[in-house]
């Protein structure tokens, strides 16, 4: 096949583009939600962060809604705002079957004199992630629009556009900014508008929607906001939730059933060797371990040339493989070191369902098919393998309840076991989950 | 392991950093030039980093970020209106590179990103499988095509 592969290498030679990690982080964060919702979040925040700087009611003698809402919320230089986002799940009662939501909250604290952002992710209450960045100050939503929305503030354009209910609650529905524009997929203007649910009890937010030609398209729940003095905010992270500088490895490998006692530590739960027309077609020992992100070394001297020079001759030279642990920033070249692991946490899975030929071996029969129904089961004694791979997890269901997550998963603690169950569907979870029992 | 769910910044990190070249080898071949390789690399990982708590973990992170990777390439493609298949990258006449590079530009789609995958990237059957939502044991099949149409071609480039 060597013909094969040096006529591809002609037709696509070795890459020349550098990395750049830090612009997808920097077009990432800032916008986890969409560009219109994003506006209206952060016009929201900057909106009545500079309704309390700007206090429009001097001078009037009126108190009205605006007024008792920026009175409710203070008129410090760093917005704090709770978000609910749309990525929580459910609590099921495995006993009764009942259903709660489980939240997942975004908490920023925003400081546009510093353009600091601190933001805490929450699942169900523990914290997912808690980061610290700078968004592109050009870019800057939250910077350009707190600006704009004073000066709209301040020209008295924000009015309330009527009363409603909301979660249960009276709000008043406050428009923020009404304008047109340009969509490119139909090339016509729309009107777009953003406006914030003010609660007709407490005047404080509640709600920000975003809309579209008058109808609503997004709307997220504002669970808290305020404005306070920097001696009240946080942008202090906490390195242990922090994902920066962390790197994982994880995998798993079959095994025989008999072993599966003395991988887990302790008598397993399982569902037999059928579940639901599903055969048990394999045990596995589940691991993770893990370590630091690479270190960056900066390249200087004759070795920071010689990859100057690779990287501006091509395509007529190829650059060595070893160009892969590369980056270029600027006029700075760095070289990329390998991580460094910690010890392995293992676990045991039970996976019911199909397993296909390994096309790489050709052995038989080792390769889970994810396509057909499946049940799997994994479960671990080891805490620190439950955390690992997705920070969600840190959140632990009370015993007796599992939680559901989008993408049909569901995770509970039994008898000081870590379980979490894969299945085709959100009922088979639960089944599974109730029919769990000791091996032996 | 399969206990938890989403990928972690950390872990996206990791992969991009191991594997940028690779990644943008293959967007590039199937965007049609380097600049919208890369950029279909930059705007995959841009969404892996806003979705990664949508990763279920029931396969490898590397087979879902490469499939965010062909799937970013294929819509830049769309986006700049190239007619399909793409045009592939300039290279240097050989005498036989032109017909080679018609020819894997109009091999059929399935074949041409399973070429890429395990040409560009160096990914496993498995691998690719999980990175197009195919099968794993169509892969075999698929390259094997895929080397039959391009060994006959450059059969008759030689002659």
């Amino acid at each position: 096949m060597n013909d094969v592969k040096e006529t591809l290498d002609r037709l696509v030679p070795e890459p020349a583009t550098m990395s750049n990690w830090d612009a997808v982080l920097r077009e990432a964060r800032p916008r986890r939600r969409s560009p219109i919702l994003q506006l209206a979040v952060a016009t929201t925040v900057a909106a009545l962060a500079a309704l309390f700087v700007v206090a429009p009611w001097k001078g009037s003698g009126r108190v009205g809604i605006l007024d008792r809402a920026l009175a409710a919320v203070g008129d410090g230089p760093v917005v704090h705002v709770v978000f609910r986002g749309d990525w929580g799940g459910t609590l099921v009662d495995l006993k009764t079957g009942e259903r709660k939501p489980v939240y997942g909250e975004n908490e920023i604290w925003y400081d546009e004199s510093r353009n600091l952002v601190h933001e805490i992710s929450r699942f169900g209450e523990a914290v997912d992630s808690d980061e610290v960045y700078s968004p592109l100050k050009p870019e800057s939503e939250l910077t350009a629009l707190t600006r704009e929305y004073r000066q709209a503030l301040e020209n008295g354009t924000a009015h309330v556009t009527g009363k409603d209910t909301f979660d249960g609650n009276t709000v008043y529905w406050v428009t923020i900014r009404r304008l047109m524009l340009p969509d490119v997929a139909d090339r016509r203007d729309h009107e777009f508008a953003e406006e914030v649910a003010v609660s007709a009890e407490t005047y404080k937010p509640v709600a920000i929607r975003a809309l579209r030609d008058r109808r609503v398209f997004d709307t997220q729940r504002v669970v808290k906001l305020e404005t306070v003095d920097l001696s009240q905010a946080s942008f202090t992270k906490d390195p242990e939730a922090s994902p920066d500088g962390r790197a994982m490895m994880e995998g798993s490998d079959p095994i025989v059933l008999d072993g599966a006692p003395d991988v887990l530590g302790r008598n397993p739960l399982w569902l037999g060797r059928e579940y639901a027309r599903l055969p048990l077609a394999q045990a596995q020992e589940a691991f993770s371990r893990t370590g630091s992100v690479p270190v960056r070394r900066l390249v200087t001297g004759a070795r920071a040339g010689e990859i100057r020079n690779c990287l501006r001759d091509r395509p007529t030279h190829s650059c060595p493989r070893t160009m892969g642990a590369i980056e270029q920033r600027g006029a700075k070249i760095y070289e990329v070191g390998h991580s460094e692991f910690g010890p392995r946490h293992t676990g045991v899975t039970f996976f019911y369902g199909t397993v296909g030929d390994n096309p790489d071996t050709f052995a038989k029969d080792l390769v889970p098919v994810w396509d057909e129904p499946h049940v799997v089961v994994t479960e671990t004694t080891d805490r620190e393998l439950r955390t690992l791979g997705g920070r969600s997890m840190n959140y632990l269901p009370p015993e007796g309840s599992i939680v559901l997550l989008p993408g049909r998963s569901g995770s509970f603690v039994r008898d000081g076991l870590y379980i979490t169950i894969l299945a085709t569907t959100d009922e088979l979870i639960l089944d599974a989950a109730r029919a769990l029992r000791p091996m032996s | 392991m399969r206990l938890s769910r989403g990928a972690s910044v950390a872990e996206l990190e990791r992969v991009y950093r191991a594997d940028f070249p690779r990644f943008v080898r293959v967007a590039t071949a199937v965007a049609g030039d380097e600049q919208s390789g890369a950029d279909a690399v930059h705007d995959a990982f841009v969404q892996a980093v806003r979705q990664r708590r949508a990763f279920r973990g029931e396969g490898p992170l590397e087979a879902w970020l490469w499939r965010m990777v062909v799937n970013a390439a294929k819509k830049r493609t769309n986006r700049e209106h190239v007619t399909q298949p793409a045009e592939l990258p300039g290279v240097q006449e050989n005498g036989f590179g032109d017909p080679v590079r018609s020819l894997v530009a109009s091999l059929p789609e399935r074949q041409r990103l399973a070429l890429f995958l395990r040409y560009y990237a160096d990914l496993d059957y498995g691998s690719i499988a999980a990175a197009l939502g195919i099968a794993s044991g169509t892969v075999g099949a698929t390259l094997n095509a895929a080397h039959a149409a391009l060994r006959n071609s450059l059969e008759e480039a030689h002659r």
